[in-house]
């Protein structure tokens, strides 16, 4: 259900831990993703291969692709996740809600 | 207070989900790379057909040949890899109520890839790869997604069953 261009998700996995731990609820901008992305923000993609994931933003690079990262060891690498277009973010997280 | 109340929310209006994968339990299955490794294997075979054109081979075609030789059987048994882990660990009852010849099509892909490792022969790799493509539908429609099919844009230009996601 989006409000306004926002909408909360649910979070599952382990690969953001500590920072958004499994089962959390994450609000997400769906029009902010329009903004400039930068290094460190927490994004909603769309991934061909793995579906809806929630990551990282590693570095963006000099051909404008998105490459991500886990919070932790046991996440994909941003190698495995591979370079992610602008049209397949879905937003931008503003907060999170864990237990 | 605010994520009881969320959890309260999500319990009568089911909140998508957004997947934070990882390599402990993560359920990311995809039959993308059987297919791969089934399109592999049939550019191998045209590799192969190719080099046999050029016998006796010299040298450094007989250093081609074992490679190629090699990478089919590698790609062979990543074809059976993948499918037996997606057959195994993701197909459950109600999949095979919906879809009763699973057992035996994963089955017969088995027996057609030991065939495609053994012999160098195109039409045994292109009906392989037309099995794999059926278990790759019927994947996709077992998660609610359509498919479509197009030619891959690359040797050995063959169809392949894609999903069709939304972006």
């Amino acid at each position: 259900m989006t409000f306004l261009g926002f909408k909360i998700w649910k979070v599952t996995g382990h690969s953001m831990f500590p920072r958004i731990p499994e089962s959390s609820y994450v609000l997400v901008c769906h029009w902010l993703k329009k903004m400039r992305l930068k290094p460190e923000q927490t994004i909603l993609l769309h991934s061909q291969q793995y579906g809806v994931i929630i990551k990282t933003v590693a570095l963006i690079d000099s051909n404008g692709f998105i490459w991500c990262k886990g919070e932790n060891l046991s996440s994909l690498s941003v190698e495995e996740i591979g370079p992610v277009s602008q049209h397949q973010v879905i937003g931008r997280v503003l907060s999170v809600f864990k237990k | 207070m605010m994520y009881q109340l969320l959890k309260k929310l999500d319990y009568k209006l089911q909140f998508e989900t957004a997947a934070a994968h990882c390599d402990i339990p993560c359920k990311i299955y995809d039959p993308i790379s059987a297919q791969i490794a089934v399109l592999t294997m049939i550019r191998l075979v045209d590799l192969l057909n190719e080099l046999q054109e050029k016998t006796p081979f010299n040298q450094e075609q007989k250093v081609q040949f074992i490679r190629l030789v090699a990478q089919k059987e590698l790609h062979g048994s990543k074809v059976k890899e993948e499918i037996l882990v997606i057959w195994g660990d993701y197909i459950k009852e109600p999949q095979l109520e919906m879809f009763p010849e699973l057992h035996r099509l994963v089955h017969n892909i088995m027996t057609e890839t030991s065939k495609a490792k053994q012999i160098v022969d195109k039409e045994i790799t292109l009906s392989l790869l037309a099995k794999v493509n059926r278990f790759a539908d019927i994947f996709w429609q077992t998660k609610g997604q359509s498919t479509f099919v197009a030619q891959c844009p690359y040797p050995p230009a063959q169809s392949l069953v894609y999903p069709l996601l939304n972006s």
